[in-house]
């Protein structure tokens, strides 16, 4: 038997049915005469009426009938899409949504006045009232039978999870009915036995003879939101057919569950869709819906389990037991392969994410008067599912205030000599360790003037100070500086930027941006694949350990006693004719201790800066399950966080974002002192 | 072996059916006849006369009986209609469900 909660089922399923609703309605809007497309979102309203209502639902289920309704008319050709019309639909998916996620209580108002809107925009579009237009189109197409015989016989057997997803077949067979007379025979032949029989299930088929002038399509259209996995077949009646009463043999009910060795009759679709059906079918077999709850569960056992195998690695090495060794190996190499494999599992990729900000521009583009065109590359890019929640806020107010303030009007931009669209490009691919996710627009670009006017304001620089172009850019970031009166291109409406800083930054991530005038703005976001274990070098400085994340490691020297002694004041190694600063982390965390005799540089990199820091000793790789720090500790910018090590002790993670910038602040420093 | 009357709720739907399943799976664990009482079934679709008729052919292909204590109501006699089962019945569906005689 199952156990599965309806409710809880059906808001999940509900809110992917919305989702492609919006994706199908987003469309439209770009394309208006798509009848596929249409038929994609009546299908999804059809559903989710459907489904609201059978679970109870009932505000859902009225209101997503209005909207049905309405959409039918465009669907049969009596009225004609238009963009106002999908803006009201669009907003009637979000009431929709709002019905799912509650009860409907206090919505009613909001609800009439959608439904009003609708009725405004089917009126605008030129659609009269049902019945009193004649049929063009796609109507009339259907309006002529595809066969002029005495109806069909129908056979079917819908998808098993059909009623637990809210499809009633007994809706069907009276849709069914309204087209004529019908002879319904159920069929019993393929309910499982009872201890195998799942009850949400439906395994229940029918053979319906349909005495009707209506066309093959009209059957079709009684099981268009299932069509694609269902078993149906529809075939002509003969002109002049028995009695409908003889055309079905009686079938036992009880002909359940075949004994053990029968073989059971297997109903063969005789279609493409039935076809598509089990293709469909099997793909639902073969992945499973999982909270996400369990899946950081999950990731915390195996955190836990990496831990311990670290300290069994550790026992094992210390000790002479060869067979405690190769035991250990054994676990070392399992816990390495089920971290990867959890990593994959959390792994979402960016389209999930990128699919809401199609909503936000289309919003944004009626809001403003804007023509904009949103462009996405790299959806398929895969991030850690965590990464993916918070980067949401972020690129919502960088996509706002790209449309907002950086694109132009048409009629500035038409006379500034570029197209009357805006374009804004939202990319994501994957670098190494990270992904770099871009904001891309083609607008005015940022006014430096204007943002260093606001800096020198604040106070932040010195009039007339020299301040390199991309520190002068990210001033935009700082707090209190976006929120003032729409000092640069990209300043949001009371959503600051630094927020966006803070979130990044909170995420070990960074942020470049870049600007040319008249040209547009380019915001690069670079963001750990994952938060939650990575792959560390274990280095000692002093007497303390510490982790720096082995993606960000591009090479190790070693540093020589000579060297350092040359280098002190200047802090500048040459790495391949590149002058290249070093941060001696033993003067940073002042350990008191003198150096080893043969110190470490570990080059790290963040983009195309790098830095070198000095170590004691290089002890090795570590799988490092990052634990965050207390909130104490949360300020300390050199640090990303901790991990336990093998013994049970406890090192530090470097945040080489921050350390690299340290270096480029000393850099600049020692440059400018000539 | 035993017997005993199985009170069905007045609801059974998709929403209630696995919980109902449960009821029956207990109540025809080891005994030989089983007896529904749907007097009071009033909300009810598909799924309860497809659990019902499961549970039937498991008790009958085990040696006992699975049968409605009096006939099926109104309300079960009329999705049993419009889902199509009365159409053209077996002499021993309507046995099962209506005792014997087909309401008109």
């Amino acid at each position: 038997m199952s156990e599965q909660d309806p409710i809880a089922a059906f808001r999940v399923e509900a809110g992917e049915l919305l989702d492609q609703v919006e994706q199908g309605l987003l469309d439209l809007g770009h394309r208006l005469d798509d009848r596929n497309l249409v038929d994609e979102v009546f299908r999804g309203l059809h559903t989710l009426k459907g489904s609201g209502a059978m679970f109870g639902f009932d505000a859902l289920a009225a209101f997503t009938h209005h909207c049905e309704t309405a959409f039918d008319r465009v669907r049969k050709g009596l009225v004609p899409a238009t963009q106002e019309l999908v803006a009201v639909i669009l907003s009637a998916k979000d009431h929709m949504r709002a019905l799912v996620d509650g009860d409907g209580a206090g919505q009613e108002a909001e609800g009439a006045a959608i439904l009003a809107r609708l009725q405004a925009a089917i009126e605008a579009a030129g659609g009269a009232p049902a019945g009193d237009a004649a049929p063009t189109g796609v109507a009339a197409a259907a309006a002529t039978p595809e066969a002029t015989g005495a109806g069909w016989q129908i056979s079917f057997r819908l998808p098993a999870d059909a009623m637990a997803n809210g499809t009633n077949p007994l809706m069907l067979l009276d849709e069914l009915r309204e087209l004529g007379e019908c002879h319904i025979v159920a069929r019993t032949d393929a309910v499982p036995a009872f201890p195998d029989l799942i009850p949400t299930e439906c395994h229940i088929g029918w053979d319906v003879t349909l005495r009707t002038s209506e066309p093959k399509s009209a059957i079709e259209d009684v099981f268009i939101f299932v069509m694609d996995d269902m078993v149906l077949t529809i075939e002509a009646l003969a002109a002049d057919p028995a009695p409908v009463a003889e055309a079905a043999p009686a079938v036992p009910m009880a002909a359940i569950a075949p004994p053990p060795g029968a073989v059971a009759p297997v109903a063969q679709p005789a279609n493409d869709a039935g076809a598509a059906g089990r293709a469909a079918t099997k793909a639902a077999g073969e992945s499973v819906r999982v909270p996400a709850e369990r899946l950081d569960e999950l990731m915390d056992r195996v955190g836990e389990l990496v831990i311990a195998q670290s300290r069994l690695s550790q026992v094992a090495g210390a000790g002479t037991d060869l067979i405690l060794r190769s035991v250990s190996e054994e676990i070392a190499r399992l816990a390495g392969e089920l971290r990867d494999t959890m990593m994959v599992l959390r792994m979402v990729p960016v389209a999930s994410l990128f699919g809401r900000f199609r909503r936000l521009v289309h919003d944004l583009s009626r809001e403003t008067g804007k023509s904009i065109e949103l462009a996405t590359e790299g959806e398929s890019t895969e991030v850690d599912k965590t990464v993916i929640e918070r980067l949401a806020d972020p690129l919502v107010h960088l996509i706002r205030n790209a449309c907002d303030h950086g694109l132009e009007t048409p009629e500035v931009r038409v006379a500034a000599g570029k197209a009357a669209v805006g374009r804004v490009l939202l990319s994501a691919h994957q670098a190494g360790g990270e992904v770099v996710i871009t904001i891309r627009d083609d607008g005015r670009g940022i006014d430096r003037d204007r943002v260093r006017a606001k800096a020198e304001a604040q106070g932040l620089i010195q009039p007339g100070q020299v301040v390199p172009d991309q520190d002068l850019l990210q001033m935009i970031f700082h707090p209190g500086f976006s929120t003032a009166a729409q000092v640069t291109n990209l300043s949001g409406r009371g959503v600051g930027m630094d927020v966006v800083k803070r979130t990044i930054e909170s995420l070990r991530g960074a942020i470049d941006v870049t600007s040319s005038p008249g040209q547009g703005s380019t915001v690069v976001l670079r963001i750990p694949l994952t938060l939650a274990i990575i792959d560390g070098l274990l280095i000692r400085v002093g007497s303390g350990r510490y982790v720096i994340p082995l993606a960000a490691v591009e090479e190790c020297l070693e540093l020589s006693l000579e060297e350092d002694l040359r280098s002190r004041g200047r802090s500048f190694i040459t790495l391949r004719d590149r002058l290249v600063p070093f941060l001696r982390l033993r003067e940073m965390f002042t350990t008191g201790s003198k150096p080893d005799t043969y110190q470490k540089i570990v080059v790290v990199a963040t983009g195309a800066e790098r830095v070198g820091l000095v170590v004691d000793q290089i002890i090795g790789s570590h799988q490092t399950v990052i634990k965050s720090m207390s909130s104490l500790h949360r300020d300390v910018a050199t640090f990303a966080g901790a991990t336990i090590l093998g013994d049970g002790g406890v090192a530090l993670i470097l945040d080489v974002a921050q350390l690299v910038a340290i270096g480029q602040q000393q850099e600049e420093r020692l440059r400018a002192a000539g | 072996m035993s017997s005993c009357v199985l009170d069905v709720p007045s609801s059974v739907t998709v929403r209630s059916v696995a919980e109902f399943g449960q009821q029956l799976a207990t109540a025809i664990e080891g005994r030989s006849d089983v007896a529904l009482n749907v007097d009071a079934l009033q909300e009810l679709d598909l799924s309860f006369v497809q659990i019902v008729l499961s549970a039937r052919t498991h008790v009958e292909r085990e040696g006992g009986v699975l049968r409605l204590a009096r006939p099926a109501n109104p309300a079960v006699a009329a999705l049993l209609r419009r889902a199509g089962f009365l159409a053209a019945p077996d002499p021993a569906d309507i046995e099962f469900w209506f005792h014997g005689e087909l309401p008109q």
